[in-house]
């Protein structure tokens, strides 16, 4: 149907107008660039909020007991939790597994209180799996397997409850039979930089969890894998080994970012969409301009007896030269400024100012665009469709030419 | 024959004209020696290629000659800046061309007007268009667009704004070429009377015979030069 | 000038060229208005939160309170200070506040054990915040904390899993260390924008808290509601200024709040944004139909040259038609997007069902963040769209226009 003459006349009459072609050429060029751009920040931005999302605790998926959700009662226990464990490190997608038990208490130090969760942890574990550990300053030391009572707090609440290293703390809870207390001596404080956040650390071990708050065994395993895209498969495949539990994944378990997530791409992608349409209006003007310029030719075309499909055939290959040229102008300045953005990265600090926790999240500073051959294809397929849903209303109108009124004048 | 005894509007000595587009140079004129005096109704002919319109857009001062003296109502083309020479095209000679004369967006009176405007006319523009058009019978035509008219109605609002400031010399490139014989002869005839009512000389380049029985000065030019210039 | 009215015809004579590149400015236009009016009414709503129930106009500490939240660090000698600060005779309503932090349960007996959750006691004045922009100010008067009657957080409710008319227990310390506790009944749950007591508060009124602390004539937060929000600073320095406050901490909420003031720049950063693509969609826009326009006249314009014109002549005539159709199109993005923004302020968007997500708790500098965004209309969008379009307009059709005016009338009108 376009036979390679069709294309050679397509192409010629390209370039008998440079001026326009290249305008044409540079206006798709700029507007799929910057829907490059913006697609690699996003993408980067996404992977750098699910990444601090997962490390921060939430992990990839979280393996919780089932009626959590419900109520997302946080002293509910895992039954048999050493066989889930195994089973979940079998798993070869799974970096890591963390298990953790939390209570809610009530800290205290002389007259000063603080509420807050604790966390009972792995230490060998969490140490590889928490960032909000590992990324931190640490004063003292952290957690060791076999501690009794010891307790590891955040900056911040050490500073609001006036204490520092090897005091003791005075914990009060409820626990299953009614209210308890305990004793805790602090060997370590974390400091995150994140106000919020230091307010809120307060990590023992698994066995000292179960011995100041009554509730035997674990109440989660967070697990982190090695792709964040194999999220959903692993997802599956969990939940078809623990049909009794719930596995959930990070949105679930922080709904918050996953708001802030969503909410960015979906904005990114309504501002990216209104720039190729507005680039796309442009072609559209130009392809007319084009078409009625050659109406006579189209005319006398039409009369030799080339078919309306044939004539719109030619307005495509034209959109489509465009396109690929235009594709090669996204791809040096797009892509240009992806990999800039995907090396150098950029610093958000200015954005966010001192504190780069959110919520119970601690957040990079950093966010380094995404690079890969995939803004190949999303030059080629964004030029494409473009240059080609915006010719079709001129296509529409060469094929219906009349020879006769076209010819005459 | 008329004692020469009237001033000549346009002197043409030596004129040589030769264009070069790229490396290809074609020479249009060769030598080309005339006058033209005030009230002449002169005719340019000669067959395609002849230099007849690059002789008529010389004397208007639209293209530069290669060598040779030329002046023009007093003036030696030569020295003028390019906005002087836009400023004589305006202010002392009309012009009317084969096609394309008038302003598609603006109405038969506009189009006078704008021109009278661009002369400097303050408000009494709409009425000395008015008059021209009254004057050359084109009264009714006073408000429709170009693309309303048909084309013997739209070359002869082309006269209309050619002549409304009443200037000494127009100068005409093919004005009957697209027009059947009838509306030619409406044309010409209109011409004809501005020429011996208002002392406005004309110089036509043409080939159409019709002009050619009309004028009363034909200049034959072959090959950039002049064969024949006879008075009829 | 007849220049400028053949311009302005000429728009006429391609109309769908031109309505092409008007469609692209207005909808460029559009969203600027639309994108920047969602911003503005988010901006407020968050505004709204911070000067109303969150911290008022002015807030008057202990100066190390706010870092260290401790019971201890209390304004001393209350009545003296609210005496001088009333006297100023100022419009102004004047709320001291307690806070604590204890554990909260449900009080009721049954048979799973009561689970506790982290809670913070908040005792308030509570005339003073059931006026119009106070914390109390979605409760009916017969629910209003009195005597041991609560309101609770509508979070904190939730995962207590109490409801209205329920028994509540709490646990904590008073001033001097000592164990407190003491059963309270919800009259009320309360839905507030400001997160701390959305998530985990318990509202009593201010003398119960003072009884539970076993603190007399002190507190740990004043805050100060004057006639207008943007005099808060002013205000502040007023207040600051009275003898009983010369060892505490006064602060207007812009102080208070720096993270405000980044967020009204992440919001002008975004404007830039906009407007730029407004600028980048005129410019091409009007390139491009100029560039074409003018190609194809190019016998017009050499007659135009022919006849007289002077080349500056031609060249405004067609800077005039872009920046004609430019701004056109600015006009009918900015009917669009105003229209838009009026409307959605009638109706608010639901910005979570848009997304198709659902609606989250989740705060920000402590104000629970809404999902239903009322816009506000910003006039000066408006104008910088009509100034930027005007702009690029005209810079976009000079190449065009300087190429026109350059034309030699012979040559142009051979062609």
């Amino acid at each position: 149907m376009i036979g390679r003459i069709s294309g050679r006349y397509a192409l010629r009459s390209l370039w008998r107008h440079p001026r326009r072609t290249i305008l044409s050429m540079v206006g798709v060029g700029i507007g799929v660039a910057i829907g490059l751009i913006a697609t690699s920040w996003m993408r980067g931005g996404t992977e750098m909020q699910i990444r601090a999302v997962s490390e921060s605790g939430a992990g990839h998926l979280r393996v919780v007991p089932k009626g959590w959700t419900a109520r997302r009662e946080n002293t509910l226990r895992l039954p048999d939790a050493p066989a889930i464990d195994g089973a979940v490190r079998s798993i070869p997608a799974v970096e890591l597994a963390a298990p953790r038990a939390r209570v809610n208490a009530l800290l205290a130090f002389g007259n000063r209180s603080a509420g807050v969760e604790i966390v009972g942890v792995d230490p060998e574990v969490e140490q590889r799996a928490n960032r909000i550990v590992f990324k931190s300053r640490l004063a003292g030391r952290y957690l060791k397997p076999g501690d009794q009572n010891t307790v590891v707090v955040g900056r911040t609440l050490a500073d609001r409850l006036r204490v520092d290293l090897d005091d003791d703390l005075y914990v009060t809870l409820s626990g299953p039979d009614g209210v308890r207390s305990a004793m805790l001596s602090i060997v370590g404080v974390l400091s995150t930089g994140a106000r919020d956040l230091d307010a809120g650390i307060c990590h023992v071990n698994l066995e000292v969890m179960e011995k100041i708050s009554g509730y035997a065994g674990i109440g989660e395993i967070s697990i982190l894998l090695d792709d964040y895209r194999r999220i959903e498969e692993t997802r599956r495949e969990l939940g078809r080994q623990f049909a009794g539990l719930e596995v959930l994944s990070w949105k679930e378990v922080n709904p918050g970012i996953a708001a802030n997530v969503e909410g960015d791409r979906g904005f990114m992608r309504a501002l990216v969409a209104i720039i190729i349409v507005v680039v796309g209006l442009g072609i559209v003007s130009a392809q007319l301009t084009a078409v009625m310029e050659r109406r006579r030719e189209i005319a006398v075309l039409t009369a030799l007896g080339m078919r309306a499909r044939q004539v719109v055939g030619l307005v495509v290959i034209e959109a489509v030269s465009v396109a690929l040229g235009g594709s090669v102008i996204a791809l040096c300045i797009g892509g240009g400024v992806a990999h800039w953005l995907a090396t150098r990265g950029v610093d958000i600090r200015a954005l966010m100012g001192e504190e780069f926790g959110f919520g119970d999240v601690l957040l990079d500073p950093y966010i380094y665009g995404d690079f890969g051959s995939w803004i190949v294809f999303y030059a080629l397929a964004v030029s494409v469709a473009a240059t080609v849903a915006a010719s079709l209303y001129p296509a529409w109108i060469a094929s219906r030419v009349e020879p006769a009124d076209a010819l005459r004048t | 024959m008329k004692p020469r005894t009237k001033e000549a509007l346009v002197s043409a000595r030596n004129l040589t004209k030769v264009y070069k587009t790229g490396k290809v140079e074609t020479p249009a004129l060769r030598g080309v020696d005339l006058e033209i005096r005030a009230g002449e109704f002169a005719a340019v002919v000669g067959p395609s290629g002849s230099g007849k319109t690059t002789l008529l857009n010389i004397i208007g001062a639209l293209d530069s000659a290669t060598s040779g003296d030329l002046t023009v109502l007093g003036r030696q083309v030569r020295t003028l800046s390019k906005r002087a020479r836009a400023d004589m095209r305006l202010l002392q000679l009309g012009f009317v061309f084969q096609a394309y004369n008038l302003i598609p967006v603006l109405t038969a009176q506009e189009n006078v007007e704008f021109v009278l405007e661009l002369q400097g006319a303050g408000d009494e523009k709409r009425m000395r268009a008015r008059e021209v058009l009254d004057h050359l019978g084109l009264s009714e035509l006073a408000g429709r667009r170009p693309a309303e008219l048909s084309g013997g109605q739209q070359q002869r609002v082309a006269v209309a704004r050619a002549v409304a400031s009443f200037p000494r010399l127009v100068l005409a490139d093919e004005p009957t070429a697209n027009l059947d014989g009838e509306n030619a002869e409406v044309l010409l005839r209109m011409m004809r009377e501005l020429n011996e009512q208002k002392q406005i000389t004309f110089i036509f380049s043409t080939h159409d015979p019709r002009v050619i029985s009309h004028a009363r000065r034909v200049v034959t030019l072959v090959d950039g030069r002049i064969v024949t210039d006879e008075e009829t | 000038m007849t220049t400028l009215r053949i311009a302005w015809r000429n728009l006429g004579r391609n109309r769908k060229r031109s309505l092409l590149a008007l469609g692209a400015i207005a909808l460029a236009q559009t969203t600027l208005v639309f994108v920047n009016g969602l911003f503005a009414g988010s901006y407020d709503q968050m505004l709204q939160t911070i000067t109303g129930p969150m911290m008022g106009h002015v807030q008057v500490h202990h100066p190390r309170w706010r870092e260290e939240r401790a019971v201890d660090l209390y304004i001393d000698r209350l009545d003296a200070v609210r005496a001088q600060v009333g006297a100023m005779e100022l419009p102004m309503s004047v709320s001291p506040r307690l806070y604590s932090a204890v554990l909260a349960a449900s009080g009721e007996k049954s048979e799973q054990p009561a689970d506790a959750e982290p809670a913070v006691i908040v005792g308030v004045d509570v005339s003073a915040e059931s006026t119009r922009d106070g914390l109390l100010e979605s409760l009916e008067p017969q629910d209003r904390p009195q005597g041991n009657k609560v309101a609770l957080g509508r979070v904190l409710a939730n995962r207590l899993n109490v409801s209205e008319g329920r028994e509540l227990a709490v646990i904590g310390q008073d001033v001097d260390g000592f164990p407190a506790s003491d059963l309270f009944v919800i009259a009320a749950i309360i839905d507030s924008p400001v997160d701390l007591v959305k998530t985990r508060g318990v509202v009593m009124c201010f003398h119960t808290a003072a009884g539970f602390l076993a603190i007399r004539d002190q507190a740990h937060e004043i805050v100060i509601r004057g006639s207008k929000a943007d005099q808060a600073d002013e205000l502040a320095r007023e207040v600051a200024a009275l003898p009983a406050l010369s060892e505490l901490e006064v602060l207007s909420w812009r102080e208070a709040m720096p993270e405000f003031s980044r967020m009204i720049d992440m919001k002008d950063w975004f404007d830039m944004i906009f407007l730029a693509i407004v600028f980048v969609a005129s410019a091409s826009g009007i390139a491009n139909t100029s560039m074409m326009s003018s190609f194809e006249r190019t016998r017009e314009f050499g007659m135009l040259l022919a006849i007289g014109m002077q080349p500056a002549g031609v060249v405004r005539m067609v800077l005039a038609e872009s920046v004609f159709l430019g701004l056109m199109g600015v006009l009918v993005g900015s009917l669009v997007g105003s229209a838009l923004v009026l409307l959605a302020a009638h109706t608010g968007i639901n910005y979570a069902a848009l997304a198709g997500m659902e609606a989250a708790d989740i705060a920000f500098g402590g104000i629970s963040i809404s999902y239903t965004i009322y816009p506000r209309f910003e006039f000066r969008h408006i104008l910088f769209g009509f100034i930027a379009v005007a702009i690029t307009s005209a810079l976009a059709s000079t190449w065009p226009a300087t190429l026109a005016a350059r034309l030699e009338p012979a040559k142009a009108m051979r062609l």
